[in-house]
Formats: C-alpha cells, structure tokens, sequence
C-alpha cells in the first residue's frame, strides 16, 4: 500500500503493467542462471508446491484488486520459469482469477509465456479462452543439436508443433531465438532465422539475444573448462548483424536492442518497461516498481520523478529507491535500448554531455530531436550504458 | 642471568636451506628450556611476521637469550648456562646479513632435511659459517619420515661440506627427537666466547629494528671491551655519537642490565630516530676510549633489484609514501625515490636487495596497508659510460640516454651455484645458456647430486631464472648466488608503443641480440591481455624508433546485455556498475585502457 503522503508531494502513480512471475520449469537448461526450479524430479511434492504457489497467487491477485491497484492496468505478462508447465487446471485457476479481479476488455495484452514441450492444444484453448491474447514462446533455435546443448527440454518438431498449434487461433505470437550457441555456425543461424519467418508461420514477433555465459552454470563451466566449442564473439557480432539486417527485409522492425517485430506487433508490456512506467510484479522474487512525480513526457528524462523499486524475497521485502538524478539516467539508459530513443530537449546537462561523447564515439546519433544508438551502438550499447551510470 | 660467566655462555646460529626446519628447531630449543612456556608458543615463534610465517622464511632475524639448566650427567655437569641464539634471515637476498649474524657468533648448528640433503642454501650457509670460524653441528632433521635417507645425507655432508657427519645427530625438531641432546652438544662443542673486557670496546651490529617509543634498537655482539648503560658511544662507520641509554638481554622480552662484557649479546638503546642511521655490520666503539680500528666485514647495504612501486589509484600516492616510510623504520635495506611515468603516473622507484625482498615488501604494502600497487618490470643498476666521457648509474629503463650518446653499458653479474639431481643437468645447461650464463665447472656431490657454477648477468635472474630452474627440474634443483662484478654488454632500450604512444612502464633494458624476441613475445603476450576496445589497438616493439614487432588488438563489436526487462533492471545495472568498475582500475594511455596485469607482462616474458 503506497503511503499516505503530504499534499505537496505528488501521489504514487496507479500501475499500469502487471508481472506475474512462475518460477518452475520441467528441467533447468545448461545455460540458465535465473533462479526457477526444475520440478521434474520433485515428484508429487513438486506438484503440491506448484498448488500452493498458484494459491497463493491467486490471494495475491485479489489483495491487489481490493486495494485498487489493478484498477489501470494495460497489460498483463505471465513470466518465468515456464507457466506452461503448471499445466491447464493451475493456469486456469490463474487466469480466471485474473478475469475476475481486473476488467480484461481494457487491457490491450495479455501475454503467456510457454515452452513448446508444455504447450498442449487443450492450454491453449483454455488460455485463449480466458483471455490470453500473446504468447511468447521459448523456441531458441530450429536446431536439434543447438538446442540439446542448450539443454532445451524440447526439440525443433515440437516447436514447429507449438507454433501452428497458437496459429489456430487469433493470438499474438512471439518466439525467442538464440545466437552464440555451442554447435551453431552462421549457416545453422540463417536456417533458424528463415524457419522463423516462414510465411505460414505467422510469427508476428521475434526475440533475438546473444547467449550470455554465466560462470556457475554448467555451460559456463563446460566453456571454462574448453569442453565445448561456442562461436567467436566477431562471429556473434555477425550473427546479431545478419539478424538485423535479415528481419528488416522480411518486414520486421528493431524497435528495440533485443526486439524485432511487425508493424503493430511490439510489445506493450515490455515497452512500460522501457518507457518508465509503473508495474507491479507478483510472484516470488518479482520486482514492482513504483513513482511519483511530474513528467511531461513519462520515460524520457523529465526531472522530479523519483522511483520506487521493491519486491519480496524470501518473506523480506527488498527496496531501492532511486532519486530523480538517477531516474533520468536509468530513463536514458532504458530509453535508448529502444529505436524510438530519448528526446533531447527533455534531457539534463549531464546526459547531454555523455550523449555528445557517445555521438562523438560514434556510438549515438541525434537526429529530428532525439538521441538513437547507432547501428554500432546498438551492438555496443554496454559502452553507452555505462556511461550513463 | 647476569650472573652466569662469560665461559658459560654459547653463541650460536642456526643455519639451513629453506623448509629444513631451521625455525621449527628453534621453537623446540625454546620451549625445552623453557624459555617460551607452550601454551604461549605460537608455532615458529621466531617468524613473527605474517607473511614469514605463510611462507615459511625469516625475514627480520630475532635473536633470544636462552637459561640452559645442563644434565648433571654431561659436559656442562648441572652448571646453568646461557645460550644466545642469533636467529639468521633465511634467504639469499640477505646473505649479507646472514654473514654479520655469524660473525657475532661461535657455532652454528647445521640443520639438514634428511629426505632432500644438502642444497644450494646448505652450502652457501655453511660457507658463510665457515668464513666466519664457527664450529658447525650437523643436525639431521625429519628422519621420522618416510622420505628420510640419512645415510645418504650424510655422505653428502661430508662430500660437499666437508664436515664429518658419521656421528651427527639424528632427529626431528618437529618431535623434539633429538633436540636434548643436541643442547648437550651446544655445550661440548661450541667454544666458550673469547674477547678482552677491558680492551677498547669493539661491538658488533648484527641486527636492528625499531621501536616507536625509543627509536632504534641495535642488537649487539660484544668483541672485546665492556659496553656500559649511560656510556658515550661511537658507530664507526655512520660517524654517529650517541648515548648508550638502556642496554640488556632479550630473554625475550627485555631485560635490562648495567653492563654487557666481551662474549655477551643483547641489545642497545641510544634514542636514534633514524633507522637508517644504524646499520648491520657497524662496530660499537666508546666514545672516550675508543677502538683504534672497526671490526672487518662492514658493507654499506646495496639494492641489487630496483622496480617502480605505482598506487593503482592516484590518490593513493600519499599513502604509499608513508607506508614505505612505516616500512623502512625496520627495514633500512629498502631505499625509494619519486618515480613519475607518463603511463602511470606518481609512484616511487624502491630497491630491494633481491627478489624475495621485493615481493615481501610489494605483498606487505597491499596486505597491511591496504594499497593496489602496479609493480613495474624489476631492472638491476646499470652503468652507463656516455661518449662525453662520463659514468651513469642507472637502474630505470626511463633514465637511459639517447643511443647516440653511450659508449658502453655495464651490467651487474652473479656467480651463481645450482645444486641438482643429474637428471637435470642438460635442461638446466640449456636454461642457463637462455639466460646468457657462463658455464664455469661442475662438482658431484653425491651420485644424485652435482653442484654446478655458472656467471650470469644478474637482469637475467630477475626475469624467470628462478620459475625456470624449478620447472626445469621439477623442483629439485637449488640454487645460491653472490655479486660478481659488473661486465660490458651490448644493451639497448625496448620501448613498447600502445595506440603509437610508448608506455614508458613497459620499457626493458634488454640484450641487442634478444631485442626482436623478447619484443615479439611482449607484443604477443599484450596482445592477449588487452581487452579489445571500440578501436583496433596497435601494439609495437620497437628499439630507437625501429619496430621489431607489431600486432594489432582487433576492435570490439559486441558488448550487449541481451535481454532487459522490468525485473532485469537491477541486475543489469549491477553487472554494468561491475564492467565499469573493471575499467575504472584501468590505466588510460589515450584512449586506450590498459589493464593493469599489461604491466606484469614483462616479468612474464622470457
């Protein structure tokens, strides 16, 4: 509950995106250093646990509607982990509630994510049924091998599967792909990215991100210890270029660092994200986020918003509060990951100076008013980032 | 103690190759007389500094007064005696030291390991040893392990040291095995001291340290003559008069006494604020009646390793200084000037009498006073004979003048003395013949020993000798050196160009013949430690403006974190802050970021 505050300070501002976080999957994959349990080997304990997450949820949600703070919303995102695996009578228990503690005909997305092994035809006439609109769908790559040493619990037919499966239905679809994996070469990336735009396929959206090592993951130690073969970092950079260069052509946009998609077909939800606007995560470990202040244009950099992140975790609740200094470069530096990027006008001295070096760098351009990464930018945006720190 | 007479006291030293238990018998000698009750034993009460302990080596000697309650039944027939023990830095960085300690004694007891035999530091020990007179006590240690080859270890004794060892003692200071006997033995067989008490005073400095109420305290062997509390006092070679305010025993703690006579040892307190104002080796002489001539051997103390000591962070200069002023309160060897590089920035130029010296001292700076050092390539002191006719002496990269205007340059050289198995021997002429070492004979000490002499340039020990040596030889081989002179050699300057700048803390003096190899390999080497930047880094060996060898960091073209969402935002930032924080730590040459383990490069290359 936002505390009551003195009139010269401006109100919290209502929420506008909803997180809702599943931390469970069927297996762990090689690479993945996020913090979801495997619940394959749980046996029926696993499932009560994954009863009582959804319960709990469920409580959750209703709390939240009580207090009115899902009274604004706009979109609504079901994370992980993979809520796919809690399977069609926890899913729908989820998204009933849902239907029932906010008013779905306003929200303009609802999003699923799912792993095409656990996407079966009767989750998704449930899912749709109740109100999910998008899916996004954990596909990686079209190739078998790629996908076993990612540790994929899937295969490439079953993702094909999945993929027509949403197809029967009007729904948003987006799918992930994977570069920078052991096994693959710029022939099998080309092949991955041609699979995805198939026509027939009808894949209105695509995530496209470099695999990031992470020490304490066994592909990260399997890659330590030289036990498997990755592609070069310049070979990753031709990857993320080809990428770029391929979805343009086939019709898709780069509105984002990582995001490409048709015309309309950008993600709303994730854009709140890029954009400063407020949400709420439930679920454990979820992040909310949470301001006050003025903003003539929200996210890009107007001065006096201050920022309010917080979550649960573990039974503690976590906070950081960021000031309206720190706010504007997080905007920048959240702003500039999309094409749209920041306003100038709207920008502090201080940034402006980081952004003439980076344009300098040849790392930013300025053009009609607003600050945009350049194509180099884009894959080297860290640098700018960190300048922005 | 006072009142034990002179012919009851036994000096003496304890002499060994590293890790052959020199400080663990020591231990066992103080807690069997009592000296340091058990429970305060804190194992190797003698290596009281963190660092010595860790690594098992003395550093700063420390010198103890023992009661002895003798067997009724042995030589010393119940009497009490009192034995000084003049504890010895263990290193060949300090045998300079090691040899003063000697000198204020008559014995020294031989600890050899009874596994691994005589080693390099054996002999150089006992030749130490021998110079100075003193009779040696074999002790062979560790013969309760399983390794132990006594029989063996003695021949070797006897081959390569020439003392007889058919009846050396035989035990283990870990145990104590031994160690009774060997107290019995200090009686027997070490002289009783000798000196005149009423000669002109002659006492010689063997240690110091400092203490920051009252200032220096010397550590001091009476030769001849009397040293009284209260007396004017004259330190021959520093020219310096002082009062002699305190004088007494370290028993271990302080014990302060009126007199101490020709034979004893204890220490002396004269108020001296200036550490550097006492050295090892000075002779203690009575202001009023003083001795006509200094005890021989003094040597005013010479680095033999120079390396600039750089703070990672500027701010961080202002500390380093006085840290290293804190440090040479007890450790006058270490000598340090301003040093400024372009690469980076204030630091100071410090000399150290060997290598060992110098990574104690570096690891003490980073460890108890919390600095972040850069260490720069270590280089020896190099005479310069210009055209103009006059004479340099250089030990920076950075002071050497234009090409055109040398004559010639001098290096220091090092006799030097590697004692292994047999098996070794072609690896280790090989290795030697790289560092541009002179073969001069070689000595069998055993059938699984020979003794080998080279000449050697000492640059060339700095750089790898040692790392080599112990590779080479799969660790058995030992090695000992002493300075020999300087020789002519043709030297040039190797600058190393990053982004087409010279990084003045890169630059080596290195052989003219080695220029374009060990160019080629620093450029390699900086090629794979340099993190590709927004532009392609060239980097350049290069002699006089010649380039000898080039490569090229190829520009970074990606540096993406992938996916950021809403509850992403935090952990991106860390692992942002994180970069940032990496290249903070960083030296800019240009616009190039230069990590620090760049400058560590050329210790690395051979």
């Amino acid at each position: 509950m936002p505390a009551k505050t003195a009139s010269s300070v401006p109100p919290w501002q209502s929420y506008q995106a909803l997180y809702i976080h599943v931390p469970f999957c069927k297996t762990r994959c090689r690479y993945c250093d996020f913090a979801s349990e495997a619940m394959e080997a749980g046996g029926p304990a696993a499932q009560v646990h994954m009863d009582t997450y959804v319960d709990d949820l469920v409580l959750q949600l209703r709390r939240a509607a009580k207090a009115g703070e899902l009274a604004q919303l706009s979109t609504v995102y079901i994370g992980g982990g993979t809520p796919s695996y809690l399977g069609g009578r926890r899913l729908t228990e989820l998204l009933y509630t849902l239907s029932l503690t906010l008013d779905l005909a306003r929200i303009e997305e609802l999003t699923l994510e799912a792993n095409p092994d656990s996407l079966t035809p009767a989750l998704v006439r449930d899912s749709f049924a109740l109100g999910v609109d998008r899916y996004s769908l954990g596909v990686q790559s079209f190739n078998d091998r790629e996908l076993a040493a990612l540790g994929r619990p899937h295969d490439a037919t079953q993702a094909r599967a999945a993929i027509r499966l949403i197809g029967e239905r009007p729904a948003r679809l987006s799918i992930d792909l994977m570069c920078g994996i052991p096994e693959q070469n710029m022939t099998s990336w080309q092949a991955s990215l041609a699979e995805a735009t198939a026509p027939e396929l009808e894949v209105s959206h695509i995530s496209v991100y470099p695999l990031e090592l992470h020490p304490a993951t066994p592909l990260g130690r399997a890659a330590a210890a030289g036990e498997v073969a990755l592609p070069d970092e310049d070979m990753v950079a031709d990857m993320l270029a080809y990428a770029a260069d391929y979805l343009s052509r086939q019709g898709f946009r780069h509105y984002e660092i990582a995001s490409y998609a048709k015309p309309g077909q950008e993600s709303r939800h994730n854009s709140a994200y890029w954009t400063g606007r407020p949400y709420l995560g439930l679920g454990r470990g979820a992040w909310s986020m949470r301001q006050r202040g003025l903003a003539a244009e929200v996210g890009a950099g107007t001065g006096g918003r201050t920022l309010l992140r917080e979550r649960w975790c573990d039974g503690k609740l976590q906070e950081s509060v960021v000031g309206a200094e720190a706010v504007a470069r997080e905007d920048a530096m959240l702003g500039l990951r999309m094409a749209q990027g920041i306003s100038v006008a709207a920008q502090p001295e201080p940034i402006r100076q980081v952004m003439s070096q980076q344009i300098a760098r040849g790392l930013v351009v300025e053009e009609d008013g607003r600050y945009r990464l350049s194509r180099r930018g884009l894959f080297m945006a860290n640098e700018v980032f960190a300048s922005l720190l | 103690m006072q009142n034990i007479p002179v012919d009851h006291i036994r000096n003496f030293s304890i002499i060994a190759h590293i890790d052959h238990g020199k400080s663990t018998l020591a231990d066992r000698i103080l807690e069997l007389t009592g000296t340091i009750a058990e429970r305060d034993m804190q194992s190797q009460v003698l290596d009281n500094m963190e660092i010595e302990r860790e690594r098992g080596i003395t550093i700063k000697s420390q010198t103890v007064a023992i009661r002895y309650q003798s067997r009724p039944d042995g030589p010393g027939q119940g009497d009490a005696y009192l034995f000084n023990l003049i504890d010895t830095p263990g290193h060949v960085d300090f045998s300079y030291e090691v040899s003063r300690a000697l000198e204020a004694c008559e014995g020294a007891i031989l600890v050899v390991d009874a596994a691994q035999g005589v080693q390099a530091q054996t002999i150089a020990n006992t030749y130490l040893a021998d110079a100075a007179g003193l009779t040696i006590i074999p002790f062979l240690n560790k013969v309760d392990l399983p390794g132990a080859d006594v029989a063996r270890a003695k021949h070797e004794i006897e081959e390569g040291l020439a003392i007889p060892a058919a009846d050396a003692l035989e035990g283990s200071a870990k145990t104590g095995l031994g160690v009774p006997e060997l107290l019995e033995r200090i009686i027997s067989e070490v002289p009783a001291p000798a000196g005149d008490p009423k000669a002109p005073l002659k006492a010689l400095v063997f240690d110091s340290y400092f203490d920051a109420y009252r200032g220096v305290i010397a550590l001091v062997r009476v030769v001849e003559g009397t040293l009284k509390s209260g007396d004017g006092v004259t330190f021959m070679a520093a020219g310096l008069r002082a009062q002699a305010e305190e004088i007494g025993l370290r028993v271990p703690a302080h014990q302060p006494c009126e007199q101490l006579e020709a034979g004893e040892v204890g220490y002396l307190i004269c108020s001296i604020k200036d550490p550097k104002a006492v050295q090892v080796g000075d002779t203690v002489t009575q202001s009023a009646h003083p001795a006509e001539a200094p005890l021989a051997g003094y040597q005013a103390v010479k680095p033999m390793v120079y390396t600039g000591l750089f703070p990672v962070e500027s701010d961080q200069y202002e500390p380093l200084r006085s840290a290293l002023d804190k440090l040479t309160l007890n450790d006058p060897s270490l000598v340090y000037t301003p040093e400024s590089s372009y690469a980076l920035g204030f630091g100071f130029r410090v000399g150290f009498l060997g290598l060992l010296h110098m990574e104690v001292v570096k690891e003490r700076l980073e460890r108890e006073y919390q600095l972040d050092l850069i260490a720069t390539a270590p280089s020896v002191e190099y005479r310069v004979y210009t055209t103009a006719g006059e004479r340099l002496e250089l030990h920076s990269p950075q002071d050497l003048p234009d090409p055109a205007s040398i004559e010639r340059i001098e290096e220091p050289c090092l006799k030097l003395k590697i004692i292994t198995p047999p098996d070794y021997i072609g690896a280790i002429m090989e290795l030697c013949q790289q560092h541009r070492a002179s073969y001069e004979n070689i000595v069998y000490l055993s059938p699984t020993s020979a003794e080998m002499h080279w000449r050697m340039p000492l640059a060339e020990l700095i750089l790898n000798f040692y790392d080599g040596l112990k590779s080479g030889s799969r660790g058995f081989a030992t090695m000992d050196y002493e300075l020999d002179g300087y020789q002519e050699s043709k030297l040039v300057k190797l600058d190393i160009l990053i982004g087409g700048k010279a990084v003045d803390a890169l630059s080596l003096i290195v052989p003219a013949e080695q220029a374009q190899g060990k160019g080629g390999a620093l450029a390699s080497k900086l090629k794979a430690i340099i993190p590709r930047q927004l532009f392609d880094v060239p980097i350049q060996a290069a002699v006089g403006g010649r380039v000898l060898a080039r490569q090229t960091v190829k520009a970074r073209r990606k540096d993406v974190l992938a996916k950021c969402y809403g509850g992403d935002i935090s952990r991106k930032r860390k692992l942002l802050e994180k970069q940032k924080a990496g290249k903070k730590r960083m030296k800019q040459i240009g616009n190039v970021e230069l990590p620090q383990e760049a400058f560590l490069a050329v210790l690395q290359t051979d």
